[in-house]
């Protein structure tokens, strides 16, 4: 599927019209990423609570397409829901290369997206866009259920924005 | 047991644990506190846990930083005859050391790593005196009053 | 290494189970070394939430301590709020109104309920049962309901003040409670037939991990663990706080300190705190919700060492003040930090798959044993 991704724009492109078949191959791919969001089962402190009642009766977010998955090879999505520590902030860097690419995180929560109550802390890092790339920051400690699922709706539009074409 | 029998018992058998005075202007101790030497920690831990006082739980432990002087604080209840003790042990800034009381109380297992983790107070006799609860490589002792974080790539 | 394994000539196995793994409750590190199923040696390595919580609380006021203490013990923010404010309150000598004590204690009890209901889906989860978790959820949502009408947070609180607690009840509050406690009763019966007695919960957990009562003492555990044991050790009973000597109730206990009975005091112990809510309702009366207490907090220089009942076990706080607006020294002894140091002896001579549900039943939450 990779190669196929990368060499078919290519082709297309270069034949008049092509890139309508393009575009509308965007929307079936995108389409397809965004109903079907497998995040990491993975927390850190009491965000991951939060997120846990998200996974619960009340929120459930499988309505979404969202279904946590317990390994990163069978991920494409991390919450990073909690004070990242400097002894943890490897690992979370180790996780999200294991995953398959495309892959986005979501910083749920004060403490990831700035350091939050630990902003004073020798321990905590500050901010885990210090570590990986983020897509969507969620506010509040901790964000409430609703926010967690505002957020994948968020990612879920700006994954609609994306494009296989390589005139960008 | 009343807190004057417990200390007359300990007096009897170390007389050189003391009972401990605050200091001026300090609000007096809500439960029986003494002080003991460094050096017989473990002796006198043993038979506090052993001998007629029977204080088989250690409810906490731990460091104090004073500025002038290090404290190790141990936390002692008796299950069976629900009294309670404080312990203090004063140490020299310059060189932390006493004897490990984890042969006493398994629980001072933790507690100790922990202790020396954040003051960097040895333990002699300790199973395995690690740090616990900082990142691999961590340098100071966090706790200690004039400990400086070092900002690294992570602040 | 064992004899099987020398004459063999088989190696042992270092087995790495997290930071990141499904049933480790968090970012816990077990490294384990095996002897093909069997494990000869368990070493916890904890430290991946170290916030630096007790050298936080000396760059915060003792106030604002409050709103750190909610971090520790995450899914019992209540208590951790009670252990918090306890210590300053002695220091100082405050009386705290009779109707602040009550809602403290029905806050208290509605999260020790809650705070179970997390262990008894979780630990569902980690014996291979996912059902539980939903119907946990779903009642721990009504509490969390409750709690927002109150101040207004779902998760940390920051609801105790040093002198009182820092709103009034709600007029939906009372009814709502005992409409709860109505609708909760019955839902225990729920459980136990659900996972409790289902023979292959019990397969995986009678007789596992047992704790001996010696141990237990010499491990210092508390909570549910040390009570699964056969120590009735609470310090509700033993060293009563704030109002607990009025109440009429049960110290649930095991027999065997195996995971079933520690998972079974916890289930006893929700029907008992239900008990003790209904109890302090029917006491609650209007008054003062605060005391009177200056605006800068400065307690007198002196120490004292303060405890509650959290769920996981004895919160202590060992404060010293030197007479400023923070503390001096503020050390916290997380009941789950202790309990969990249990587990490299717990483990050793196990089978690997008895780790999740040993692992499960101690119930820790590391932001507590990280602090
Ligand atoms: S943002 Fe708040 S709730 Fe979330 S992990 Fe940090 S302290 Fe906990």
């Amino acid at each position: 599927m990779g190669l196929v991704l990368d060499k078919a724009p290519y082709i297309l492109e270069s034949f008049p019209g092509g890139s309508y078949v393009v575009t509308s191959m965007d929307w079936v791919i995108n389409w397809s990423r965004k109903s079907s969001l497998w995040p990491l089962s993975f927390g850190l402190a009491c965000c991951a609570i939060e997120w846990m009642a998200d996974v619960g009766s009340r929120n459930d977010f499988d309505r979404f397409g969202v279904f946590p998955r317990p390994t990163p090879r069978q991920a494409d999505l991390i919450f990073i829901s909690g004070t990242l520590t400097k002894k943890m902030a490897s690992r979370v860097r180790r996780l999200y290369e294991q995953m398959a690419e495309p892959r986005y995180v979501i910083s749920m929560g004060s403490c990831s997206n700035t350091g939050g109550p630990f902003y004073d802390s020798y321990s905590v890092v500050k901010g885990v866009d210090k570590v990986l790339p983020v897509d969507v920051y969620i506010a509040g400690c901790p964000p409430r259920p609703e926010a967690v699922l505002l957020s994948i709706l968020k990612l879920q539009e700006k994954i609609m924005t994306e494009t296989i074409s390589h005139k960008k | 047991m009343t807190d004057q029998e417990i200390l007359a018992k300990i007096a009897e058998k170390f007389p050189a644990v003391v009972e401990s005075k605050p200091a001026a202007g300090t609000l007096p101790a809500y439960s029986l506190t003494v002080e003991a030497p460094a050096a017989s920690i473990a002796e006198v831990c043993a038979w506090l846990k052993s001998g007629g006082l029977k204080f088989d739980y250690l409810a906490s432990l731990s460091g104090v930083d004073l500025k002038d002087k290090l404290q190790v604080v141990y936390h002692l209840y008796s299950l069976e005859m629900k009294h309670k003790l404080v312990l203090k042990v004063n140490l020299d800034r310059a060189v932390p050391e006493l004897p490990s009381v984890s042969s006493v109380w398994q629980a001072a297992n933790w507690h100790e790593r922990e202790a020396y983790d954040m003051f960097g107070i040895k333990f002699t006799g300790h199973p395995y005196l690690e740090r616990i609860l900082t990142a691999e490589g961590f340098e100071g002792y966090p706790l200690l009053k004039d400990f400086i974080a070092k900002p690294d790539q992570y602040d | 290494m064992t004899e099987t394994l020398k004459n063999t000539g088989f190696e042992e196995m270092t087995l790495n189970m997290g930071p990141q793994h499904p049933s480790t409750h968090g970012v816990l590190h077990l490294l384990l070394k095996m002897d093909g199923e069997v494990i000869t040696e368990a070493r916890p390595d904890i430290g991946y939430l170290h916030r630096g919580m007790e050298k936080l609380a000396e760059k915060r006021t003792w106030g604002a301590n409050i709103a750190l203490s909610d971090r520790w013990d995450y899914i019992a923010s209540m208590s951790n709020n009670f252990a918090a404010v306890l210590g300053p309150e002695k220091l100082m000598n405050i009386a705290v109104p009779k109707r602040a004590e009550y809602i403290r204690i029905i806050m208290a009890e509605l999260n020790r309920i809650a705070s179970h209901l997390i262990f008894f889906g979780t630990y569902g989860i980690d014996i291979g049962a996912f059902t539980p978790f939903f119907y946990a959820f779903r009642e721990r949502e009504m509490i969390l309901d409750l709690y927002e009408s109150v101040c207004g947070a779902r998760l940390t609180y920051n609801y105790f003040r040093i002198g009182g607690v820092s709103a009034d009840l709600p007029e939906e509050f009372v009814p709502g409670v005992k409409a709860f406690i109505k609708y909760f009763r019955p839902k225990l019966k729920e459980y136990d037939t659900l996972l409790s007695t289902n023979p292959i919960f019990m397969d995986r957990t009678v007789g596992v991990g047992a704790i001996s009562k010696e141990e237990a003492v010499d491990w210092a555990l508390s909570g549910p663990n040390i009570r699964a044991s056969g120590i009735s050790f609470d310090i509700r009973k033993e060293d009563p706080y704030s109002v607990y000597s009025e109440f009429d109730f049960n110290i649930p206990t095991g027999k065997n300190g195996d995971c079933w009975d520690r998972y079974m005091v916890r289930m006893n112990e929700m029907s008992e705190s239900a008990r003790i809510i209904e109890q302090a309702l029917e006491k609650l009366e209007p008054g003062d919700i605060m005391a009177k207490v200056a605006k800068v907090i400065r307690p007198p220089a002196g120490e004292i060492y303060t405890h509650v009942e959290a769920p996981k076990g004895e919160l202590g706080v060992y404060c010293i003040s030197d007479g400023s607006t923070m503390p001096y020294r503020y050390k916290v002894r997380g009941p789950s930090f202790v309990n969990l140091a249990i587990l490299q002896k717990m483990l050793r001579g196990l089978k690997i798959a008895d780790v999740v549900a040993v692992l499960g039943s101690i119930d820790i939450v590391l932001g507590e044993v990280d602090r």
